[in-house]
């Protein structure tokens, strides 16, 4: 391989993880906007929509129908979360650290959960695409990079048409940028509450099924997730679509470069290490407004 | 009865009480099995990792998810030098509780900087740094498997092997700490604290103004937790005979936080509460389960009930018994 | 009340720009030792912002400020204290998870010189630092007439005991310049009174007072002089007869209605 194929390779992955962690981050970023709650469980729905579709895939159901089924459950799931446990009648008096450590509670309860339906093995799921890697070139893609990359791009332009042409977003923009004036012409901040944490679980679980067919799921690799998105959201800025995006990217890429011209074992490390510095030299997000 | 000599008769039966319950758990060994001994071990560990927390979270106010990496931090060098320098096991627990609290001083102030969840973002994210470079960094941490035949701690040639050896060196260990934590919320130190916990009232510009330098206290406060998180990993890894990733991964850090909210953060006692809690759901469910899969369930009951506990009694056990009316100390005092 | 000793405290042409928004423009004066120097203006001219560029809450986006030939810009707010300056705040931001008293005795904690040992070992040394900070702290509380309240959670005092909490807390610092931000607002006639006798007092025990406020006659009666700030600018300086005759300041006023 040349050099330059060497990046490549080095460049593609990272974009490829960058894409899911944008794509988690997206999660966390709207939930946040819209309800100022960060949500610890969005890794947690990534790693059950990845879980919930290798099984049905193993009980035979189809892969589309199996991928159906794991978002639309993992949906389900994260509007009971927040019907049941973030919301009045029980919620009514709960601050905001509060219902943020709400989140985490229920993360360790959702691993737990999963941890005795599935027990420790991985689960994995082919790729969505039934063809052999990609040659570009000594380039080697993974088929499965496409569908990835497609995912994001689909998930950004829904979204984009979502919040500015659809009245459900426009309140949702709304309440995060003007809570008291979104109340005073009559949208229901509760509401948007509601479908921004089903939003999330959303994302999550698209993001888990998308990755899954690279790097196979357990029960434990929710909290990781958790913790990256929520770097690539902060470190890009939370507050827009765009600044989670670039977060993501450079975490997928530091990762990958990491990866590639170091070794493979201090992957995460620099990572978490590159991203840790970052939020710290600029904690409202590098994009600057 | 006068005020006065009401306190002075409740003084009493504090120390009257005091003084049962340290007789009770100095002899206690000579009652208990070594199983339910080292229930006990575990759950003052915790708790001294905890303690630390408690200063942080519930009397400054600042969220630190970081707690594990301290903890381990501290244990890993312990056992690295006595394996791999020859250090005196004593010697290398102190050094480990020094070395982390460096770091801790080092890494405090420019994470510091940050408050409220970009902090417990930032400090999460370091627990879990921590935990994949212990299990990579091969040479020197053992990897995955960890580090174990270390030489353990002793007393002259009498070396530390028994439960209940532990047990009180536990006991000793957490009380010290114990005494130390009260002494410091009762003092300048904790007023300052509470002064800066924009939680719970306070105001750091109010505080600047009246010239307390809060960066400096935040970062006291923290680096004091890491030592008491590091003090706990020391003696861990020396009880266990082994240390490795699996034991301070950033679940732990986690579930240090949960255990300290469902204790109570406002009060010293929660630090032990939490613990206690926790270690009895684990080691019931390990009961009822018979040496099958306990993991799983142990999650979900200690899940549940830290947000039950979030949502119906947010101050945590420890503040139970004031919400039911028992008047106790001002400023609270543990 | 004319005083030829060199200014206790010097803002030089100091700015003060936020995004797009000028808080303080070029604003100029001197603070001559213990004199009573009022500042008035309509709302949002400023004044307040000019009270946190002293204390350094932010810097200035140009200018300086000099507190006793020391100067300002670059400190930290807890070093401003230290070399004397103190301040309330118009929200008095009082520490509501303590008692009065141990509000009043967070003043003392800049001075207080046991280190971590003494305290974590209650040492005697510490004890007895102890002693001192509370007396001291008690000492300001009786002098604002608080000490029935020694105990008391914040939350169950009155607006006027919250205000006088939040300047026995600045006091305990032994500050030589005492910076008060609107103290008399929400008081009573009678209690304004009171609060204005009381600043002449601490004028007459050698303190230097720079006030805002927005009771126009208590200040006027209060002050040795007074600035005038509107949209930012000192529009004018004066001793308080001068500044109610001048017309640009009635101007300001009367235009903001």
């Amino acid at each position: 391989m040349t050099i330059g194929e060497q990046i490549g390779q080095v460049i593609i992955s990272g974009l490829t993880m960058g894409s899911i962690y944008a794509i988690i981050g997206i999660g966390l970023a709207v939930t946040y906007n819209v309800t100022r709650i960060f949500n610890f469980c969005q890794g947690e729905f990534v790693m059950i929509g990845g879980m919930l579709s290798a099984s049905f895939y193993s009980l035979g159901l189809s892969l589309p129908l199996s991928i159906g089924l794991a978002i639309g459950i993992t949906a389900i799931i994260g509007a009971a979360i927040w019907l049941l446990f973030l919301n009045r009648p029980f919620a009514r008096h709960s601050s905001l650290v509060t219902l943020i450590l709400i989140t985490v509670a229920l993360s360790i309860v959702v691993s737990g959960g999963v941890y005795i339906g599935w027990g420790t093995p991985f689960r994995e799921l082919p790729s969505f695409a039934n063809i052999s890697p990609i040659r570009l070139g000594e380039m080697i893609i993974d088929p499965q990079v496409p569908w990835i990359w497609g995912g994001l791009l689909a998930l950004v332009v829904g979204l984009t048409f979502l919040f500015d042409h659809t009245l459900l977003g426009k309140g949702l923009r709304a309440c995060s940028e003007q809570p008291i004036g979104a109340r005073l012409t009559g949208i229901n901040p509760r509401s948007m509450a509601f479908f921004s944490f089903i939003l999330a679980s959303l994302t999550g679980s698209i993001a888990g099924v998308l990755v899954i067919p690279l790097t196979m799921t357990s029960f434990g690799v929710g909290l990781g997730y958790s913790i990256k998105g929520l770097l690539a959201a902060m470190v890009g800025g939370i507050t827009k679509i765009h600044g989670v995006i670039v977060g993501g990217m450079i975490l997928g890429l530091v990762e990958s470069l990491a990866g590639g011209f170091i070794s493979s074992t201090y992957m995460d490390a620099a990572g978490l290490a590159v991203l840790i510095i970052l939020l710290l030299y600029r904690p409202e997000g590098i994009l600057r407004n | 009865m006068s005020r006065g000599q009401r306190n002075r008769q409740r003084s009493w039966q504090k120390l009257g009480a005091g003084v049962a319950v340290g007789l009770f758990l100095l002899l206690l060994p000579l009652w208990v099995s070594s199983y339910i001994q080292s229930i006990l071990i575990f759950i003052g560990l915790y708790s001294m990792v905890t303690l630390g927390l408690c200063l942080l979270m519930g009397y400054a106010g600042q969220i630190s998810l970081g707690q594990s990496a301290f903890f381990g931090i501290g244990g890993y060098t312990t056992v690295i030098l006595s394996l791999k320098c020859g250090v005196w096991p004593w010697g290398s627990l102190a050094a480990g509780a020094f070395l982390t609290g460096v770091v801790a001083y080092v890494l405090g102030k420019p994470f510091l900087r940050l408050t409220g969840f970009p902090l417990a973002v930032v400090t999460v994210a370091f627990a879990m740094l921590i935990a994949i470079l212990a299990g990579r960094l091969d040479f020197l941490t053992g990897g995955h498997d960890g580090l174990t035949n270390f030489p353990r701690l002793s007393i002259g040639t009498w070396e530390l092997t028994k439960d209940f050896h532990y047990y009180y060196l536990v006991l000793a260990a957490l009380s010290l700490l114990f005494l130390f934590s009260k002494n410091l919320v009762r003092s300048k130190i904790g007023r300052a604290m509470r002064a800066v916990d924009l939680f719970a009232g306070g105001s750091e510009t109010a505080a600047q103004s009246v010239g307390v330098n809060t960066s400096e206290i935040k970062l006291k406060i923290f680096v004091i937790a890491a030592v008491y998180a590091a003090v706990a990993g020391g003696i861990y890894a020396n009880y266990i005979g082994n240390i490795h990733p699996g034991s301070f991964s950033a679940w732990w850090s986690i579930l240090f936080v949960a255990m300290i909210v469902i204790g109570g953060s406002g009060n010293l006692w929660g630090a032990i509460i939490g613990p206690a809690l926790y270690i009895s759901i684990r080691e019931s469910i390990s009961q009822f389960t018979r040496g099958g899969i306990p993991a799983g369930w142990e999650s979900v009951i200690f899940g549940m009930i830290l947000v039950t506990i979030l949502i119906l009694l947010p101050g945590g056990i420890a503040e139970l018994p004031r919400k039911l009316g028992f008047r106790g100390d001002e400023g609270g005092d543990p | 009340m004319v005083n030829a000793d060199p200014p206790i405290l010097s803002i030089n042409t100091v700015t003060k720009n936020f995004g797009g928004l000028c808080a303080v423009n070029r604003v100029s004066f001197n603070v001559r030792p213990k004199e009573v120097l009022g500042i008035i203006g309509p709302n949002g001219s400023g004044k307040t912002t000019l009270l946190n560029l002293i204390t350094v809450i932010f810097p200035p986006t140009s200018g300086e400020i000099y507190f006793k030939g020391h100067k300002l810009n670059g400190l930290r707010p807890y070093q401003v204290n230290s070399l004397g300056i103190a301040r309330n705040f118009q929200d008095d931001k009082i520490f509501l998870n303590m008692s009065a008293i141990e509000n009043a005795m967070v003043g003392s904690h800049g001075r207080s010189r046991v280190g971590l040992y003494g305290v974590g070992l209650h040492l005697n040394s510490y004890k007895k630092e102890e002693q001192e900070i509370f007396e001291r702290a008690w000492n300001q509380l009786a002098f604002l007439g608080l000490e029935k309240k020694g105990d008391t959670s914040p939350s169950a005092l009155s607006v006027k005991e919250r205000h006088l909490l939040g300047i026995a807390r600045a006091l305990v610092t032994e500050p030589e310049l005492l910076l008060l931000d609107e103290p008399v607002a929400g008081l009573s006639f009678k209690e304004t009174e009171e609060m204005g006798d009381l600043i002449l007092l601490l004028r007459e025990r050698g303190m230097t007072v720079l006030l805002i406020e927005h009771r126009l006659q208590m200040i006027m009666n209060i002050s040795d002089r007074l600035i005038v700030l509107n949209f930012g600018c000192k529009i004018a300086e004066g001793a308080p007869a001068e500044i109610r005759e001048n017309e640009e300041v009635i101007a300001a006023y009367l235009g903001k209605g």
